[in-house]
């Protein structure tokens, strides 16, 4: 679930950048209905890339093949997509193709001449702090299934998508990661709470009975 | 789901008369079309968006598909579905509320996204397309509203092509005791008073908290969907079971 929202929250923040930039868009439109799919190999990053008028739509499943799958590291993406020479064939620099090695390459040309910065882009979704920081925390919510701390991370990933309208810096990603961990201490420590409270109420009860 | 006897039906946790559901449940929705979008994002603290992608990410959706999206209200699933249905495919948002249907036209049209969408107004039990004719149909946060659930999943069935796959995200019983807990508090006392506060209507919100009480749990849903002709029947809870994922494939 919190990869979805992050998956949620990167797609939006893509499509409002790209919701002035005219050019990429109808370069997008016409890649309407093909399918990519990126794998990151080192960090647990499996996305479905589905280009459309407004820009794109990303899915963390997709139930039949791609038409393209781009598979290599976060260096070698993040290389690809900033090397200075925008025209030269990046794809293949590292990045192995499998599929239409055509549509990846007018996929790397719409991206590398878009207005957006990718690197910023996928530094902020790609860094220890979401990659990491954000999945281990997800996945202790999860382990022990508390799902208060579950929803409230999930709010607060919510909160970043809606409240925030473009990808905020990595700073105040920072920031806002130290608030959910100590957040996260808190409902932890209210949680503790509770469950004295139920066991002092069920001893009570059961020396009253 | 316990009735007093064939005539009256719930509406929330009152008992009406069968034919007077629908204009109970008419109201309540155009009394909070307007404000919808934003309510959902207010109680559900934006998770619906999640639950609503994984949804997406499940039904199979892929270009050229025919999707119906059945009690579509304000088009949330729709637009999804027809960016990935793409030029070639079609979607059909369907709803029974005529001021729901306007806010989901309004909302599609001011997103860009209409070239490759129908509106219908429909009555989910009895649904005016032909048999065998969609490849997906969804129903998210529908199926409680509906008065007789097991003529709209046969009225579904009926249209779904073989092969085809239903998919009923609706809300559904946590079997999580403190969850529970919190969750009865916020229904029964923030909710209403949420939808007071920005719908300026505490009424129609109550009977949303009522409604998902009344509605039935995981494995009695997807009995009744095994009794409506789908096999496969599966269910995936979300969020400890608040929401429910169901589906079905026709045979
Ligand atoms: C809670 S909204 C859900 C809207 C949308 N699917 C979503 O997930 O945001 C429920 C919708 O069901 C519609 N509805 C209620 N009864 C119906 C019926 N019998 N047939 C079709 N639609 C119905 C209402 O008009 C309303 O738009």
């Amino acid at each position: 679930m919190l990869q979805t929202a992050l998956t949620i929250f990167l797609e939006s923040s893509v499509n409002k950048l790209l919701a002035t930039d005219n050019a990429t868009l109808s370069a997008l439109e016409k890649l309407s209905g093909k399918v990519f799919e990126f794998k990151i190999t080192d960090a647990p990053i499996h996305l479905f890339l589905l280009p459309h008028s407004s820009g794109i739509e990303l899915q963390q499943n997709y139930q039949h093949p791609a038409d393209t799958c781009l598979t290599g590291s976060i260096t070698e993406f993040r290389s690809l997509i900033t090397a200075d020479d925008k025209s030269s064939q990046l794809f293949g620099n590292g990045v192995n193709i499998s599929g239409d090695v055509q549509l990846a390459n007018k996929l790397q040309r719409i991206m590398a001449n878009a207005l957006i910065d990718w690197e910023g882009l996928i530094a902020n979704y790609s860094s220890d702090v979401i990659a990491h920081q954000l999945f281990n925390f997800g996945k202790a919510a999860f382990e022990q299934s508390s799902l208060t701390k579950e929803s409230l991370s999930l709010n607060l990933a919510e909160y970043l998508q809606e409240e925030i309208q473009t990808l905020p810096p990595r700073p105040q990603i920072d920031g806002f990661v130290e608030d959910i961990d100590s957040l996260n201490q808190q409902v932890e420590r209210i949680d503790a709470r509770i469950t004295a409270i139920e066991q002092k109420i069920l001893s009570a009860i059961k020396t009253t009975a | 789901m316990s009735k007093a006897d064939n005539n009256t039906t719930d509406f929330g946790y009152k008992e009406v008369p069968r034919e007077d559901k629908v204009k109970h449940v008419a109201d309540v929705f155009h009394s909070v079309a307007a404000k919808y979008d934003v309510m959902n994002d207010l109680m559900s603290g934006g998770i619906h968006r999640i639950w609503k992608k994984l949804t997406i990410e499940q039904s199979g959706a892929r270009a050229g598909m025919k999707i119906l999206d059945i009690a579509g209200g304000t088009g949330d699933l729709t637009l999804r579905f027809s960016r990935i249905v793409g030029k070639t495919g079609h979607v059909t948002l369907a709803d029974i509320n005529d001021s729901m249907l306007k806010v989901g036209r309004d909302k599609l049209s001011d997103k860009g996204a209409v070239a490759n969408i129908d509106f219908v107004q429909a009555n989910a039990e009895c649904l005016p397309f032909p048999d065998n004719h969609f490849d997906i149909i969804t129903i998210a946060f529908g199926l409680r509203n509906v008065t007789d659930k097991d003529a709209a999943l046969r009225s579904m069935q009926r249209v779904l092509k073989p092969g085809g796959k239903l998919m009923v995200l609706e809300f559904s019983k946590t079997n999580n005791p403190l969850l529970s807990g919190v969750y009865d508090f916020y229904s029964f006392n923030v909710l209403p008073k949420l939808g007071q506060a920005i719908a300026g209507d505490a009424e129609s919100y109550r009977y949303l908290a009522e409604s998902i009480r009344m509605h039935p749990d995981q494995e009695t849903l997807k009995g009744m969907m095994q009794a409506a002709d789908f096999v496969n029947c599966k269910f995936q809870n979300m969020t400890g079971g608040v929401v429910a994922l169901h589906t079905g494939i026709k045979p």
